[in-house]
This record gives structure tokens, sequence and C-alpha cells, in this order.
């Protein structure tokens, strides 16, 4: 198992390496930074190529990049291309928040849908499971920026009705979110909606997978040679098909662990949270490589790490599985 | 899982939600669009990228909407775009003509909120700020004319190396404390934050991403002070949570470019929607160069375009539930509501889908139709040039500009000429395209000022510094290269006339299609703010703001 | 956790290796819906454990005839899985046929048509942003520059079926060729795939797509299909790798290579056949995925540019105007939400038919 892992992290090294190059060549030669420089008025050539060169916007990619393992290494991921602001500190804060937000999203999601995927299988058929098998297709089929506006639009129409707003449809804080207890439920209050929206599509995931993993396990034999040993059928579902039927749906969360820093950007827009998803889009529309590949490499380090993880957790809770 | 276990299950989550959604919805009574207790929340769309300004990461209007009551000026711009006079105690002069020397003097009430006189000190550090080729500063226009700065009171004289036409608009400006700035290295000061202010308010706190909070300078009294005792603004980027947010009361004011949610607004009664002419305009360009379409050099056919293009009707499609009335825009240098406006374009051009045909074959192209219809399908092709099928690049993420396109699209293709859609983002069609001269037609909105007419030649004259469609006509460049050096408005006003009605309008390098409105919204509680189509934008008279 | 409407920062966090390979022969039993849920919540092809046990036991080669008609016969009997086919068929019909059937052109501006204009003067107060109306069947209404909203919609079917079902098309192929490859040699071709498959899971979509517009062109759906194929096929690799890898162990691969069949023939015409299953009903869940991947680069400004219309661009214009033009964005919503469902019934058919270990199969 350790040399397995062992190997695995080695080629995640490589993975990631070319991955790094080959995402800053594509930010490097998509457009040019500059741009907006050039139609500003009263800006003198000389000054845009006095910036490209202190920023060797002229050299070769190659080059370039060698630039920019250096600058990652010895500077903590550099600067932005214009401006000179350390990336780190941005970068930091926009993922604090980006995780509240998604892991927020990814507990509920897990809880609900495991919650009603099992229940959906234990009465298969019955009311219960359409009305949840045609919401998980629902939040499975909608654009998740309409959703989005949907509910911005609902809230809005709510406060005029009533002029009470009940939540917040923009930012992550309040005007005076005052400190300690006050700030975190505000933040949370502020947290509401997004997490709706991101919460919908993985609990429709979930609680498809889990009925399906469930209703699998539970016409299995050694459920039925359980059941005909005169178990309870609450002892039946509990220890062991719900316990084997969670083993997938643990593996599977654990993959998308791996995407969470990358997968809200739609959501971070649309309600304008400062997150690691607006900032890699504002990063790339400006066309600054550093800040997009200081966010390419922390989810890409997340995402492989994370796939591996979901394999040895797979070997560890499935007994039949073993590495070689 | 047993029945009662997911029960209870949603039964925690339900109680859960209502612990924190109870006492936060309650804790906000009806907030009807009202001030509170003395704040006035401003929402805007971009953030600042730092607090210093005019750097190479600069974006003026952003950061200068919160700068610009920090660094307060000898004058700024009102809503006519006309210098007024605040911490100056009178519009500076010219006391000598060669070399140009400009006098003004500093109120003896502008102070900085720690207590230091304003003086010439503070001017002369700025100017040595801008002039330092160690400064990544984004434009030296101006301050590098500048020779000397002389005084150390509160009169400050300025001399310039040569006549300069747009002197007003560096000696009006804000200037930096001396006292602060002494020693420092500029590219690192005011990263996060401003430490003091000589304008109606000064600077408390900025949470990135988030909101730049502001409270009133109390030491400010070189002109009337704020009555808010705070001003915040909030950032909110797309476009659509803006607009709600404005409408969930979040915020009270906010200025917009046109966007078609504003129609909204209008009929909505607790909002007021004001709305000017705003100094940037939107044009199409058309590419002299050798990587342009060979039949663009032929003044038949860009004739031929312009008068293809029925102005009013985009203006009046686009603009009639958010801006009525919006006229075509007939001058490439004056604004509507500037004394100096002619209508040229108008005049030259008038919209007349016959003529475009009978131009194209009166000069021998082929292949069209006889006359303009709506489901015509034939292109003209014109000897030794080809067809006429043009590359018309703009950029994404625009809808009033895809919108304008179409309907251009699709008046041209009435008469014979096709335009083919190229759909670029800013980064690419900025940086890439337009320098390189790599295109045929290009449409987007120059960002100006007042006097940006008094570098026209920027424009264009051979070898202006944006002069992307590589026009070049000596007779107009040396009438265009001369205005920065003319010091006579009126004189200046016959030079522009003279180069748009002889030769710029003969020549088409460019069309005019109509003025961008500017807009403010807020609600009716909240009474002072009116459109400033400059920079200094809507929070230029936030002394006057009450609610 | 994904917003599983973007390439690339939702793609397949699928699975790996020797799990993959391992769960085939240790699980039982295929979990209809399992894979189904597992595709939607990346966009395409995914973990796919239960998949693999779709991979059946041995004897199947025989049986693969009759397999046809049973799953046929069971798919059949799943009544929403029939209704979304239908669905389907109906879309497709006004996709093929959108020419003939829509009422105006897609592109027809009203007011710049000069006739038109003469006739009356006032086109553009009257036509523009019109709600629905049986007045010159604008059923749908009309839209910010007066067009006949119906035949955008229709338009934008068949724009959006196209680029779907291409992008389907050609990363299933992509996908199962190198799934097969990798499955199939196993050993350092079969590590080497995998990496290159990681190494496209970890590119950011939106990079890639910012990259392939500046050199390509924007906006042009050829080209989108073509960069969002390049991006999908990870999924449906992993999955045909993992039941190659549990093929490749089985008797009747043992015995086609002892009679001196080639490679490419074993992969071809013994296993391939086996793996139909789960990768035509990958397919259909990346057509769904494509299309509300599509909807998400147009609001971000990414997908398809004017003057093609497809659905996802109409919501993101529309909802540009607010709420008082509520038609421009709840038609196309509705078909797109509507297509997408029915294709996802069709999958869940799918699974339920091709799996035959599935005992309830109640229609």
């Amino acid at each position: 198992m350790l040399t397995y892992i062992a190997r695995r992290l080695l080629y995640s090294l490589v993975v990631l390496i070319a991955a790094s190059f080959l995402v800053f060549t594509f930010v490097s030669v998509s457009g040019d930074p500059l741009a907006a420089l050039r139609v500003t008025p009263n800006v003198h050539p000389d000054i845009i190529e006095r910036i490209a060169e202190r920023k060797h916007l002229n050299e070769p990619i190659v080059a370039r990049y060698w630039y920019w393992v250096k600058d990652a290494f010895t500077n903590k991921f550099g600067t932005t291309l214009l401006g000179d602001r350390p990336i780190l500190p941005d970068l930091w804060r926009v993922m604090k928040n980006t995780l509240q937000l998604v892991i927020a999203a990814e507990l509920i999601a897990l809880t609900l849908g495991i919650g009603i995927g099992v229940y959906s299988a234990l009465r298969q058929y019955s009311f219960f499971d359409y009305t949840g098998t045609t919401f998980s297709f629902l939040g499975l089929a909608i654009p998740v920026f309409w959703f989005a506006l949907m509910l911005q639009v609902g809230v809005v129409k709510i406060y005029e009705w009533t002029g009470h707003r009940i939540f917040p449809i923009a930012n992550l804080s309040d005007v005076d979110p005052g400190s300690g207890i006050h700030f975190v439920t505000d933040r949370i209050h502020h947290l509401i909606l997004p997490v709706l929206v991101l919460m919908i599509v993985n609990m429709a995931t979930y609680s498809r997978f889990m009925r399906a993993s469930m209703l699998e396990v539970l016409n299995s034999d050694y459920v039925r040679t359980g059941r005909a040993k005169g178990l309870p059928e609450r002892k039946v579902i509990m220890r062991h098909a719900f316990r084997n039927a969670l083993i997938t749906i643990v593996t599977l969360s654990a993959l998308s662990w791996g995407g969470l820093l990358s997968g809200a950007i739609i959501t971070e827009t649309v309600f304008s949270l400062d997150g690691m998803g607006l900032y890699f889009v504002n990063s790339l529309l400006s066309n600054d490589p550093y800040p997009v590949m200081a966010f390419l490499m922390i989810t890409a380090s997340s995402i492989v790490f994370f796939n591996l993880v979901a394999d040895v957790l797979y070997g560890v809770l499935d007994p039949r599985i073993r590495y070689d | 899982m047993r029945k009662s276990s997911l029960l209870a299950l949603v039964g925690a989550f339900a109680v859960a939600a209502s612990l924190v959604i109870g006492p936060a919805a309650s804790a906000k009574p009806a907030k009807v669009n009202q001030a509170t207790a003395g704040t006035v929340v401003i929402i805007h769309d971009q953030e600042p990228p730092t607090m210093r300004g005019s750097w190479e990461d600069n974006n003026l209007l952003a950061t200068g909407l919160v700068t610009n009551n920090i660094w307060y000026g000898c004058e700024i711009y009102n809503n006519f775009a006309k210098f007024v006079p605040r911490l100056c105690a009178a519009k500076p002069k010219i006391v000598k003509r060669s070399p140009l020397t400009i006098r003004f003097t500093y109120k003896k009430s502008a102070v900085w909120s720690d207590g230091k006189p304003i003086t010439a000190k503070d001017y002369r550090a700025t100017w040595k700020v801008f002039t330092n080729p160690h400064n990544n500063v984004v434009s030296r226009t101006g301050w590098e004319d500048i020779r000397a700065v002389r005084g150390t009171g509160k009169t400050v004289t300025v001399v310039f190396k040569k006549p300069f036409a747009d002197w007003e608009s560096y000696v009006a400006g804000g200037v930096y404390p001396a006292h602060i700035i002494a020693g420092k290295d500029m590219n690192q000061m005011f990263q996060s934050s401003i430490p003091v202010s000589s304008g109606p308010w000064k600077f408390q706190s900025w949470q990135k991403g988030t909101q730049i909070t502001l409270v009133k300078n109390t030491r400010f009294h070189a002109w009337k002070p704020m009555r808010f005792d705070r001003v915040v603004f909030r950032y909110i980027l797309d476009t659509n949570a803006r607009f709600q947010a404005l409408r969930a009361g979040e915020g009270q004011a906010m200025q917009s470019q046109p966007q078609l949610q504003i129609a909204d607004f209008l009929k909505d009664r607790k909002f007021v929607v004001e709305r000017k002419p705003d100094i940037a305009y939107e044009h199409v360009d058309l590419q002299f160069g050798a990587k342009g379409h060979p039949a663009l050099k032929k003044t038949f056919i860009r004739r031929a375009i312009a008068t293809g293009i029925n102005r009013q009707q985009i203006a009046d499609a686009l603009y009639r539930t958010i801006s009525p009335g919006l006229p075509a825009l007939n001058s490439l240098i004056y604004k509507p509501f500037e004394a100096g406006y002619v209508n040229y374009w108008g005049k030259q051009y008038p919209f007349n889908q016959a003529r475009v045909i009978n131009i194209l074959k009166a000069n021998g192209c082929t292949g069209g139709p006889d006359r303009p219809s709506a489901s015509n399908n034939d292109i003209f092709s014109c000897p030794s040039v080809g067809k006429l099928s043009f590359r018309f690049f703009t950029t994404t993420g625009n809808q009033l500009r895809a919108l304008a396109f179409e309907i251009m699209q699709r008046q041209l293709k009435s008469v014979g000429i096709e335009l083919q859609a190229r759909f670029q983002t800013g980064g690419v069609l900025f940086g890439t395209t337009l320098p390189s001269s790599d295109w045929d037609l290009i449409m987007f909105t120059y960002g100006q000022t007042p006097t940006s007419k008094i570098t026209a030649k920027d424009l264009y004259a051979c070898g202006g510094d944006q002069n992307y469609s590589l026009w070049c006509n000596k007779k107009a460049s040396a009438l265009l290269n001369k205005v920065p050096l003319t010091l006579s408005a009126a004189a200046r006003t016959k030079l522009l006339h003279a180069a748009e009605s002889q030769y710029i309008v003969k020549a088409v390098p460019s069309i005019p299609l109509y003025s961008r409105p500017a807009f403010t919204i807020h609600s009716r509680t909240l009474r002072g703010p009116v459109v400033n189509p400059t920079t200094e934008g809507m929070p230029w008279n936030v002394s006057d703001w009450t609610s | 956790m994904t917003e599983h409407q973007l390439p690339g920062d939702m793609r397949p966090q699928d699975r790996e290796e020797v799990g993959l390979a391992a769960a085939s022969v240790a699980r039982p039993a295929g979990a209809p819906g399992a894979s189904a849920a597992m595709v939607q919540q990346d966009g395409t092809g995914a973990i796919g454990l239960p998949d693999l046990a779709l991979a059946h036991e041995t004897g199947l080669e025989l049986e693969a005839r009759s397999q046809w008609a049973y799953a046929r016969k069971r798919f059949i009997r799943h009544r929403v899985a029939l209704l979304g086919l239908f669905v389907l068929a109906i879309a497709g019909f006004v996709a093929i046929f959108a020419p003939r059937i829509a009422p105006y052109g897609y592109d027809e501006i009203p007011f710049t048509d000069p006739v038109k204009l003469v006739e009356n003067p006032n086109l553009i107060a009257e036509t523009l942003n019109q709600g629905p109306t049986t007045r010159g069947w604008h059923l749908m209404g009309t839209d910010q520059l007066g067009r006949d909203y119906l035949s955008r919609v229709i338009f934008g079917i068949r724009t959006s079926l196209w680029v779907a079902l291409f992008v389907a098309f050609v990363s299933t192929a992509i996908g199962a060729a190198i799934g097969a490859i990798a499955g199939y040699f196993g050993g350092w071709l079969d590590n080497l795939l995998m990496r290159f498959t990681d190494l496209i899971l970890v590119l950011p979509g939106l990079a890639v797509l910012l990259t392939a517009a500046q050199f390509f062109g924007q906006g042009n759906p050829l080209k989108i299909g073509i960069i969002l194929a390049l991006l999908f096929w990870t999924g449906i690799a992993r999955i045909v790798r993992g039941l190659f890898l549990s093929l490749r162990e089985k008797e009747f691969v043992e015995a086609a290579k002892a009679s001196g069949a080639s490679d490419m023939r074993i992969i071809l015409r013994h296993m391939l056949p086996n793996t139909v299953g789960p990768i035509v009903v990958n397919a259909t869940l990346v057509v769904a995925a494509a299309i509300l991947t599509e909807a998400a680069l147009s609001f971000l400004g990414f997908g398809i540019q004017p003057p093609h219309a497809a659905l996802g661009k109409l919501i993101a214009d529309g909802q540009q105007q607010g709420l008082a033009t509520w038609w421009l964005v709840t038609f196309p919503g509705l078909v797109i939400a509507i297509i997408a469902l029915a294709v996802n019934f069709v999958g869940d058919g799918l699974r339920d038919a091709l799996d035959p270990t599935q005992r309830r199969i109640r229609a």
C-alpha cells in the first residue's frame, strides 16, 4: 500500500508540472495583459514597453515559465503583473471564503442526499420515491445561474411586499457585521442562498446514487441471508445494507472534495462572493498568469490528492480490494 | 435509516435554519431603502485594485470614485464638465504666456486631516512622483511638460516647458501629502489604505472583495462638509445582482453604464433615475492599413458604409426603454452638450440605402442587389478589391453592443455589404487585435475626459499613439498637432472644426454612433445625487446629499 | 462539489486503477441510476463503480443477441424513459426541420426591413419586447430587437442539440478508444494514458476555452463543440478502462487470444460490445451536460456568439432585461430543462434495461 501511494504521488507531481506549463502557456498566449493600457488615453507606448520589459513579456514562453517557477518558490507565488501586488494574501483570503461556502454545501448535500436516497430505497416506487426522483432530476436539469437569479428575485419580491429582507442577495457580510458571534451569524446568513444553489446539484446526485446503491445492496444475497436468519429488519438495514452502500458514497464524496475549491465559479459570480472562483475568472480575463497559476497549483493539487485519497479509502473500506 | 431518524435529521435542519434566519431577519426591520443613521451605501461593480490611483494597474473610474474626495483638488469637474474651484480660492490663472506660467492659491482653510496645511510643497512632491522614472505611473503626459514648480506656501507657481493647452487638468488635480510620502517608495504606498485626506471624507477600512468604508473628515472646512457620517462602497460584480441589491435596499445609490435592467427602475416610484449624455461615445473604426480589407482603402466604399448604417435607428431600438430620444452622434470630436458641437456626419451621410447601391454601382461594383431588400443575400464585389465582406470586431459580454452589431449587420446586408462577426474578450481585442491593426471594422467605446479633444491627434494624426486605423492625412495631422500647443480655446475650436469638416468627415476613418448615456439611480429617500459624466462620478457633490 | 455545468472545474473526479478493476469483480450487480447520478454530478462519465458491475459474468458473448432483445423489452416497460425518448424524438425533429418549422428566420429584425418600415414607421415601438401573443404567430413573444422568439428558440434547439450530440459522440469515441487501449494493454501504457487523463482533468476548462477562442475564433458552435469534447472524454475513458481491466481476465478473451486473434480484433469484436451498455448510458448523459455547460459558458461570456442562437445564450441575454420580459428566460429555460430531463430519464431507462440483475423493474 505504501509503495502504491508513493508511486502515485510521484506520478501526480509529473502531472502537476505538465499542467502548470500547459496552463501558463494558455494564459500567456491567450491575450495581452496590457490591453487596457493600450486604449487608455494619454498612455505613451514607452510606458507600455517598460512594463513589458520589466515583466519579461517579450521573452519566449519557456523563459517566462521559468521566471514564474522561480517566483513561485522564492516569492510565495509572486506578484500580479500590473501593480506588483503580492498574490498569496489575496489567495489566502479568497480560499478561506470559498472553503466556508463549499464545505457547508458539501456537508449538507451529503447529509440530505444520503438521507433522501436511503429513504427512497426503503420505500421504492412510493410517492416519496417518485417525488424525490423528480426533484433530483430537476436539480440536475436547471441552469445554475438561472436558479441563483430566481432566488435573488424571489427575495427581492418578498422584500417589496413585506419590507423584510429575509436573505441578503450579495456579498459575504453586512455593512456592519459586528464581531465575534455576530460576525459568524451574519456570514452564515449571507451564505444561505449560495449554499442552497450549490447544494442542489450534489444533493440530487448523492440521493440518486445512494438510492441505487441501497437498492442493489438490499437485493443482495447476504441481506437475504440476514433476513432469513431472523435478524431484526432494523439491524439488517443499519448494520449491513447501509454500511455497504455507504462505501461507494464515501469514495464518491472524497473525489468531490478534490474539486471543491474550483467548483463554485458561477455561484460566486452571481452572488458576488469574494472567493476563489471569482478570483480565478477575473485574473483569467485580465490575462494575468501569476494569479491563475497560483489558483491552478492549489486546485490541481487538491484534485490529485483527493483522487488518491478516494482510491486508498476504497481499498481500505472494501476488504475484497487489494493493491499490489 | 429509519423513518424517525430521517425526520429527526430534517427537523434538526429546519430548527437550525430558523435559528439563523429568525434573529437575523428580525434584526432588520423595514429598511425601506433609507440611509441608516448617517450612512449612505453606494453600490458599484468593480473595486479598485489598490488605493494608489494613477498607477499602471489603475482602474480610473473605480479608484477615482473613492479617492477623488480624499485627494481633493484645487478644482473639480462639476456635472457640466466644467472646472469649479474647491481647495483653491479662485480658478488658476495664466500669469505669463511664454513660458507658460500658471499661478493658483490654496485656501487658508485647506488642511490635511492630520492638521498640516496644504501647500505648494505638496504640489511639488506630486509633480516629482509623476516624473520619477522609478515610479510605475500610467501616464506622465503633462507632468513631464512642467519645467518648474515654485513656492512654499499657499501660492503655487507652475512653469511649463512649452505652450500646453490642457494645463488646467494638471494644475487642478488632487495632490499627495509631501510630509507623508517623503522618502517612501511610491510603488508600495497606499496599497490598501490612505492615512490622511484633504477632502470631505477620509478612508476608514477596506474589506477586500466586499466594501470600502469612508468616514466624514471632520477637519475639512475648505468647502461644504458632508452631512452623512459615513459612506460605504459595496462591490457587486454581477450586473443582475447589482440591480437586485439596489432594489432590496442593500444600497441607496448607484451609477451605471447603460444596462437594460434600468428600464425597471424608471417605472418604479421608489427610485429616481437621472440620465445625462456621457463623454464616452460608441464608434466604429475603419482600417486603412495593409492588414485590413483592401476595399477599405477606397473612399467611395467607406462612404457607402457610412451611408448604409442607420445610426438613429440603432439608438432608438437599443435605448428606447432606458434613454428615449437618444440622438445619433454627429461629430467625432465634440459632444452634443458642448458648445462646439456641429452636425457634420448627419448632414454628410444621411441614411439612404438606395444611395449606397447607387454609389457602389457607379464605381463598377457588381453582384449585389438592385434594390435594398431585407431578404437580400447577394454581396457586392468591387473591381480590384473583391467581395465587400468585412471582419467586424467587438467585445464579448456586452449585450447592447452585440445587439447594435446585429442591427448594423442586417442594415448593411440589405444593400449587399456583409459583416462577419468577430467577438473577442477585452484582453484579446484591445491587447492584440486593435494594436496590430489586423482588423477591418472595429467597434468599441473610447474612455474620454472633457479635455480629450485637445489630444485628438493621438487618434487621428499620422502616427498618433492610439491611431490604430493607420489613417494618415498630412494636412489634418498638421491641424491636430497644433491643438495641444494652442492656449486659446476659441482658436482650438477653429482648428478642430477645420480638421473635422475638411478632412475627417470626407475620409471616414471612423463613424460615430451615439453618445453613451450615463445613469444614476438612487432611492427616493436619498436626495442630492446627480450624474457627473466625468471621472469625478456621482460622489462629486456628496456634501450636498441628504436623506 | 461542483456546479456540474462548467467543463474542467467539474469534470469527472473519477476512479482509479486497481480500485475499479477490483470493484468489477467484487460488486455483484449494477446499481440502477447510480452511474447516472455520478455522471450528472460531473457532467460526464464518472466514477462508474457500479457500472463496472455491468461487466457481466462469463458466457455473455453467447447471450449477446438475445440480450439486446431482452433489454429492449425492459426499456419499453420503463414508461418514464419511453416518455423521455419521445420528447427527444420531437426535439430532434424540430432541430432537423428547423428552417421549415420556424415561422420566421432567427435573425430577421422587422424594423430593419426597408419595405416594412415604409408601411409602418412605428415598427420599433411595436415589435420590440412583445409578450407571447397569437398575433403574427409570435407564440413566444419577441426579443430585444423584435425578432420572433419562437423561431429563435427553435433554431436554438437546433444549435444546442447539434453541439451536445457532437460533444457526446466525439468525447465518447475518444474516451472509449483511450480507455480500451489503457485497459486492454495495461502496464506502462495504461499508466501513461491514465496520467494523461489526470492532466486533462486538472486543467481549468475556462482557461482552455479562452485560449482556444483566441486562436480558433470565438463562438462558432463547431469550435466550442470540439473544445468541450476534448475536455469531456475523461469520464468515459475511466469507465471503459475499468471494464476492460476486468474483462481482460475473462475466459472468452483468453480463448480468443489462444485462437490467435489480433489485439485489434479482440478489442473491437469481443470486448467492446460488452461495454456498449455503460458507454451508451454515459453518452446520453454527456448530452445533457453539454447543453447545460453551453448555457453556463454563455452566461460567463465564453460561449456561442452572435449571430448563432443557442438556448443558453438566449437565457443569458434574456436575463439582462430583468423580470418584465419573463418570456425571454422562461421559454428557453423550460426547453433546456425538458430536454435535460428527457435525456436523464432515457439514460436511467437504459441503465435499468441493460442491467440483468435489477429485479423489480416495474414500469
